[in-house]
């Protein structure tokens, strides 16, 4: 499998070589670039990233941690407050609210840098620092005889350079 | 591309003419009930006179709320909110009904309440909400002035009669179109915080006279936010609502996008759980502490279910079915239960039918919310003329009066666009 990167230097570029591949049918895209752009992501057409499981799974966790762990505690320790029952639950509701959004954020967190930044650690060839900064890389997979097809596309899109990478 | 400036239109006939049969429906009604049953007609305004005023005045915030956050994705949609603003004149009129009803509604003109006898006093307490309204309506209408003045230069050119008056007479020392938009973003800017902060004094002064007094022994410093609040979300539903109804009526064909349509829904989400925030940290400390002269507003409208010690499950229905119970309920479940739940995902938001639903839900509950607000304080759960059940206590001085309350703020809406034709569909070229 070959791989051909085309740099672009602006984010409208980047889509239309993104939309001008994809309808030649290519599929097998990365893009890389220095800002979140909603365009590009729409252009690419990826679905919700798997991050927001982490967050959910976060939530559920703390939900649950926050209830049970306050009953086990008001039971254990058996002190009545304020003549309530111990498992009052509207108290409770409290630290489960807040242990929800401490567990969901930090899984979150973790979840961004497991799907992230775990993954950009590998030697990855195609990166340069400036895509870190100004440029825009579209990297694309393909059979290598149709190279041609690809590098054509990418200069049609208006790239700066277009390079076959090794590897 | 849709130029903005004024364009000259007519009222529409059918809405109009709707909206005009539903004021008359609730004049009639008012002063039919005046003579039948005095006290329960001042009861039904009051509540009513309260979601709307603290509608129209929150929507105006919410416009002032674009303006301070330099948002741009609203367009059109700002047009849309301005024109809301349309009642708030009425809302100061309509205040004098209740200062006529102020013996049937307010025990303590009758009996004055020891320790708060000089802050309500019929004097005092009415002077200064009336203030209050009058510094709204005051505020409210030059920003609606500044807001709208530099759109009408090009269209007095192609207007007449009393419009063309009006249209001279706003644009007095006119100073050519790009001055003239360049000041009024200036100049709205600021008296768009003057009007924020103005509308968080006046609605929380309206909430502890109004509402609070009504209960004259009750006391909670959340209560005037938490109805101040009601009035922003209330405003922010209805604008949804609006947009989502109006999507292909002229001018607005084409601008109520997925993405705008997708920001109102995340309005509604956010605020929704903000009220839903703002009502539990009230709850949750009268329920801990637990004290007579605190639990007794909620006891009257959640029942005993619900400052038991705990959420015991026996007797569940048995408590559910006491007085006003099921329609407090019902109002958090349209107010946060239901805009929560439904409009969490994305794809329910960006479709016009599902975000409609949920915002007509929304203006629903708070209309009923409002009831409850007020009602329960008037007419005790132990007086036995309390309701129990969701449709009880609709009878014909309620639906009369809350139609023709329906009926007055749709023809100002209506009204607001006749005068200003084409500010609604206007691309927004002041922001």
């Amino acid at each position: 499998m070959a791989q051909v990167l085309g740099v672009l230097s602006t984010p409208g570029g980047t889509v239309a070589a993104v939309e001008s591949l994809k309808q030649a049918g290519f599929d097998n895209l990365e893009v890389y670039s220095p800002v979140p752009s909603h365009a590009i992501e729409h252009a690419l057409g990826k679905g919700p990233s798997w991050v927001r499981l982490w967050t959910l799974i976060g939530g559920l966790t703390g939900v649950a941690t926050g209830y049970l762990m306050t009953i086990w505690m008001a039971y254990d320790s058996g002190v009545v407050i304020g003549g309530k029952p111990f498992a009052s639950i509207p108290a409770y509701t409290i630290i489960a609210f807040e242990l929800t959004i401490l567990f969901g954020g930090v899984l979150t967190v973790l979840g961004l840098m497991a799907h992230g930044l775990l993954r950009t650690a590998r030697r990855d060839p195609v990166y340069r620092p400036s895509f870190s900064n100004d440029e825009f890389g579209c990297l694309v997979r393909c059979h290598s005889d149709q190279i041609p097809r690809v590098q054509e596309l990418l200069q049609g899109a208006g790239s700066m350079e277009v390079r076959v990478v090794e590897g | 591309m849709t130029t903005d400036v004024v364009q000259p239109s007519s009222l529409p006939r059918g809405p109009a003419l709707l909206f005009g049969v539903l004021a008359l429906v609730g004049l009639v009604t008012l002063f039919y009930g005046l003579f039948a049953d005095s006290e329960r007609t001042y009861r039904v305004f009051l509540h009513n006179w309260l979601l709307w005023a603290a509608l129209s005045q929150g929507a105006l915030v919410l416009s002032a709320a674009f303006r301070l956050t330099n948002a741009s994705w609203q367009g059109p949609i700002h047009r849309v909110v301005d024109s809301l603003a349309a009642y708030v004149p009425l809302s100061l009129v309509l205040f004098g009904v209740i200062y006529l009803g102020r013996h049937e509604l307010f025990e303590w003109t009758r009996h004055p309440i020891h320790g708060k006898e000089w802050w309500f006093s019929e004097g005092f307490t009415f002077i200064r909400d009336t203030i209050a309204l009058l510094w709204m309506t005051l505020i409210s209408g030059f920003y609606v002035y500044l807001s709208v003045r530099p759109l009408l230069g090009e269209a007095r050119e192609n207007t007449s009669g009393s419009r063309l008056a009006l249209y001279q007479r706003w644009t007095a020392g006119w100073r050519g179109e790009a001055a003239e938009r360049e000041l009024a973003v200036r100049r709205l800017r600021k008296l768009a915080a003057v009007l924020v902060l103005s509308y968080v004094l006046a609605y929380s002064l309206l909430a502890i006279d109004l509402i609070m007094s009504l209960a004259p022994h009750w006391v909670s410093s959340m209560f005037p936010a938490y109805y101040a609040w009601g009035g922003f979300l209330s405003a922010i539903s209805m604008t949804a609502l609006l947009c989502v109804l109006m999507r292909n009526s002229e001018g607005l064909r084409g601008e109520i996008t997925t993405n705008r349509l997708h920001d109102l829904g995340k309005m509604i989400f956010a605020f929704s759980i903000f009220w839903m925030y703002l009502f539990w940290s009230q709850y949750i400390v009268i329920w801990y502490g637990n004290m007579p002269e605190e639990t007794s507003f909620i006891l009257a409208r959640l029942g005993s279910q619900f400052l038991q010690d705990t959420w015991y499950l026996e007797g569940f229905w048995t408590r559910l079915a006491e007085p006003y119970v099921k329609i407090t309920l019902l109002a958090w479940i349209l107010l946060w239960v239901v805009p929560f739940w439904v409009l969490l995902g994305q794809r329910p938001k960006k479709t016009p039918a599902i975000l409609g639903t949920v915002a007509f839900g929304s203006v629903l509950g708070f209309w009923i919310e409002r009831y409850v607000l007020v009602t329960p304080s008037l007419v005790p759960p132990e007086s036995g003329a309390a309701p129990n059940t969701l449709l009880a206590p609709l009878g014909g001085i309620e639906v009369g009066l809350a139609l023709g309350f329906l009926g007055l703020f749709f023809l100002c809406f209506l009204t607001f666009g006749h005068v200003f034709p084409g500010l609604l569909p206007a691309k927004s070229g002041v922001r």
